[in-house]
């Protein structure tokens, strides 16, 4: 039987905390196995593509790291507060995450992660000023992490600095490191601001480019699917939609975007009996969503359901009075 | 080969993709932008009212009217002017709108017209023989109360708005004529844009700049409906019609059968909110109410489900199937869209499978127009393009700009390939593109409003360099069964074995009333085209062989009463 320490180590996250959560039971006060329990629980969660399962894991890292504190206030690690922060932002205490993320930034003020926590710790309490300078702040403080470049870059979207977003990347992307991973979020980063600026050819480029270095990255096949069909291009983003379909780690949303691409191209030749069943699947995870629903619409309508077109019809109406203001 | 071809077309222009073809190639090679650009030939200067207080009735206007006032054979141009509010700061005089006499030398002003000049703050109009005495007369929309000029033939222009019924003073936007209830006379649908308050008025900010404010700011207002009792004298039927239940933004309008009943129904373009399809009952019911079924056809919303800002309209057969996809053009970030008729009023946004969707992204499109510029007879599509926040360009960091570029969209067995028609010339903010063969030389040539500047010509070139046969329709209503104007007839051209369909209608694009005369490119070896209409009241006029290169006058019950040579081709 590994030891909590070895599994952790080794990345076997679900081991650890196996083994972490029997610990505990014996010694529930243990600070060491605490930190780790809580710690494998977040490291988890990166993996679950369930918003359920992933919520579940922040609550239970949350109990963790909330009993450490408790044990030991005067503990002084920066990381305990990131990780509170973490699971707060998670659970959506937005006022409690942007208390733990101010206590890591004045912890440890070289943290990166712990200025990105307070960029989204603003931003979840709706300072969006305030998020952009935390977030450049931990930008400035790793430059070579794309990851970091891209929560500048979200931020901006939320503010609708688009072209200031481009200017940003670009001035930046020179010390974004050469890696594989990282050159594929820079790639990311522009296919996201190209569109958003309108220019779907370059978007494209960008995202064959990030797919071209981590073929393996979900997220990229189905922006793949999706800016074939934005260019005309149906087979491409059939296939592409495919191999989104096929991947063990697409998420439920990414698997329902890209049905409903198929199932738009399956309208467009026709064969509105096959889109049925994908729009219907994508629907039930994408709920309420406004071209699955109209592509549902129309495709009832030319299956001659014409009363099950008028229904969806009339509850997306309704459903739009609602979000209106 | 033909037959392949044709097959590849009615596949692809009716929004799907396909394989390219030899010949698609072929039809690529001709040239791909016959216009010759003239600026400055038409001595007008729009004025939009605009004094630095952002009221958002400044950024949309103005339109203008292409039309035979005084019936000498050449199509004269009118131009509707903004004007500032009354207590702006420099308002100044008022700027009346300006009729010009076309020429063979070009749009000259001319002291023979009268009466034509509405200080209102103008947006667009629509030309047509309200009162059926066998000239245009002319409705002119304003943000405050419109006009009804009456023609007396010769140009000479008398207001009679009040004494024929009209009483509209909300902001009115486009204007169409349309035979609702196929009496055999024009009534007009009037599109209201929002409700404006001065009063009321609060600036709105980007960062720390002042813009035009979104429409999404203000309410919107029932459109319309004003039955013509035959003699041009109005009443409003808007209420009993229904169309008070449904406030819109219109900005745009288009008129067709879209349910394929025998009726006339509307689709309005509305700015930031759901399109309308307004269905039209009278044939149902013998009353002339509406149902609202745009969400259900598949043509109230955009791409991705976005309430757009729809600003033209323009209805074209793509497919080759008999009946018009609708055409909208839309905000930045909005791709025009192509909603594809397929039928029984039902409709599918096909733009990103055509070509249509991507080029249009970047730019905020105005007037729209189909037509065929390259003779290859293939649709194509122009579009004008302008921003509406003045300072876009401080706002945006220099990502987005004001002045925009007019673009072609021209169409091929492949869909649409996007070209800009005078790449070399400055960029401008367009509104209307009107159309009309100011020339007389068989092809059409476009007029382009501009917002706070001068309008533009472009004049084709497309009969002196493609070619291509060409026939030229004027068709006559009776005034009984068929409106003198013959608005809603539907045109079927054959020839060498394609079969093209077209809905005739005098307005459409944006706030732009177009030349009333059709044109249709042939294949280039063809000698002859057989060409049947379908007038209003469904009576089909037997078929009529027509020779190319003449304007062909059909009356209803008559056949062919007139030809008119083109003129040789300008240039």
């Amino acid at each position: 039987m590994p030891t909590l320490e070895q599994a952790f180590s080794k990345g076997d996250f679900h081991t650890a905390l196996k083994i972490g959560r029997k610990l505990l039971t014996q010694d529930p006060d243990d600070l060491q196995t605490l930190l780790m329990c809580g710690a494998s629980c977040i490291e988890l969660a990166r993996s679950l593509t369930e918003k359920g399962a992933n919520i579940g894991a922040h609550k239970e890292a949350l109990i963790y790291f909330e009993r450490f504190v408790r044990l030991d206030p005067n503990h002084g690690q920066s990381r305990v507060h990131q990780s509170l922060a973490r699971c707060h932002l998670v659970l959506t205490s937005h006022v409690k995450a942007l208390g733990h993320a101010k206590l890591a930034v004045q912890l440890d003020s070289a943290s990166a992660m712990a200025q990105r926590l307070l960029g989204e710790s603003w931003q979840q309490n709706g300072k969006s000023a305030n998020a952009l300078t935390a977030f450049k702040a931990a930008h400035q403080l790793e430059p070579g992490s794309a990851d970091y470049l891209e929560a500048v870059q979200v931020q901006l979207h939320k503010m609708r600095r688009f072209g200031e977003s481009l200017q940003y990347i670009e001035i930046h992307r020179g010390k974004v490191h050469s890696d594989p991973k990282n050159q594929s979020t820079l790639h990311w980063c522009l296919h996201v601001t190209w569109l958003s600026l309108n220019k779907v050819d370059r978007a494209h480029e960008a995202i064959s480019k990030a797919h071209e270095l981590t073929p393996d990255e979900p997220r990229f096949l189905s922006s793949l699917a999706v800016s074939h069909y934005r260019m005309g291009d149906f087979e491409e983003s059939e296939k592409w939609c495919d191999q989104t379909l096929a991947h063990r780690r697409t998420t439920p949303h990414a698997r329902a975007v890209v049905q409903r691409t198929k199932g738009q191209i399956l309208m467009h030749r026709n064969q509105y009996a096959k889109a049925k069943p994908l729009l219907q699947s994508a629907l039930t995870v994408l709920e309420g969503d406004g071209p699955t629903t109209l592509a549902l619409i129309s495709t009832l309508r030319r299956l001659g359901e014409t009363e099950q077109a008028k229904a969806l019809a009339n509850q997306y109406r309704k459903s739009v009075e609602k979000k209106s203001p | 080969m033909k037959a392949r071809l044709l097959a590849v077309i009615s596949i692809l222009l009716g929004c799907e993709a396909a394989p390219p073809s030899e010949e698609s190639w072929i039809l690529m090679d001709r040239p791909p932008f016959p216009f010759e650009l003239e600026e400055g030939s038409i001595p007008f200067q729009h004025d939009s009212g605009s004094r630095g207080l952002r009221h958002i009735g400044e950024s949309v206007g103005s339109g203008g009217a292409l039309f035979d006032v005084d019936g000498d054979g050449y199509l004269d141009l009118y131009l509707v002017q903004g004007t500032a509010d009354a207590d702006a700061p420099n308002a100044g005089i008022p700027k009346p709108n300006q009729l010009f006499r076309g020429t063979a030398e070009g749009f000259v002003p001319h002291d023979g017209f009268s009466g034509y000049g509405d200080t209102g703050d103008g947006m667009g109009c629509a030309a047509g023989d309200f009162d059926q005495d066998g000239d245009q007369d002319l409705y002119i929309t304003n943000d405050g109360p419109d006009r009804l000029l009456i023609n007396d033939g010769k140009g000479r222009f008398t207001d009679e708005t009040e004494a024929r019924g009209i009483d509209q003073r909300r902001f009115g936007s486009v204007v169409t004529t349309v035979d609702i209830d196929l009496d055999g006379d024009l009534d007009l649908f009037v599109g209201h844009y929002l409700e404006f308050s001065k009063e009321d008025f609060e600036p709105c900010m980007r960062d720390d700049l002042e813009v035009y404010c979104a429409p999404k700011n203000y309410p919107g207002v029932p459109c319309s409906l004003l039955i013509n009792d035959g003699q041009g004298y109005f009443s409003d039927l808007s209420e009993k019609a229904g169309l008070n239940a449904f406030p819109s933004k219109a900005l745009g309008v288009l008129t067709t059968d879209f349910d394929q009943d025998g009726d006339t129904d509307l689709y309005v373009a509305n700015d930031g909110e759901a399109n309308f399809l307004l269905l039209n009952l009278f044939k149902e019911t013998g009353e002339v109410r509406f149902s609202e079924g745009a969400l259900l056809a598949g043509c109230a919303l955009g791409e991705g489900a976005k309430e757009e800002a729809g600003m033209g309209v323009a209805g074209v057969d793509l497919d080759e199937d008999g009946d018009e996809e609708i055409l909208v053009t839309n905000f930045e970030a909005q791709s025009n869209s192509c909603y594809r008729n397929d039928g029984a009023g039902m409709f599918l946004e096909t733009s990103f499978f055509n070509g249509m969707a991507s080029p249009s992204l970047a730019w905020v499109g105005f007037g729209i127009r189909d037509m065929d510029v390259n003779h290859d007879t293939i649709p194509d599509i122009f579009v004008t393009n302008g921003h509406v926040i003045d300072n876009i360009g401080e706002v945006s960091q220099g990502q987005l700009q004001f002045a925009q570029p007019d673009q072609i969209y021209l169409g091929s067995a492949n869909g649409f390939s996007v070209i800009e028609p005078h790449a070399e010339a400055p960029w401008k903010s367009g509104r209307a593109a009107i159309s009309g063969d100011i020339d007389n030389d068989g092809d059409l040539d476009l007029v382009v409003t501009c917002w706070n500047d001068s309008p533009r010509i472009l004049r084709s070139t497309a009969m002196g360099s493609a070619g291509a046969p060409v026939i030229g329709l004027e068709l006559a209503g009776d005034g009984q069964r068929c409106s003198k104007d013959a608005v809603g007839a539907i045109i079927t051209v054959e020839s060498m074995g394609q079969t093209r369909t077209r809905e005739h209608r005098i307005q459409s694009s944006y706030l732009a009333s177009h030349d009333p005369r059709q044109l249709f490119a042939l294949k280039q070896e063809a000698h002859v085209a057989n060409v049947t209409i379908r007038w209003p009241d469904g009576t089909i006029s037997p078929t009529i062989q027509v020779k190319p290169g003449a304007y062909h006058k059909i009356e209803l019950g008559k056949g062919v009463t007139r030809v008119t040579p083109f003129s040789n081709p300008k240039p």
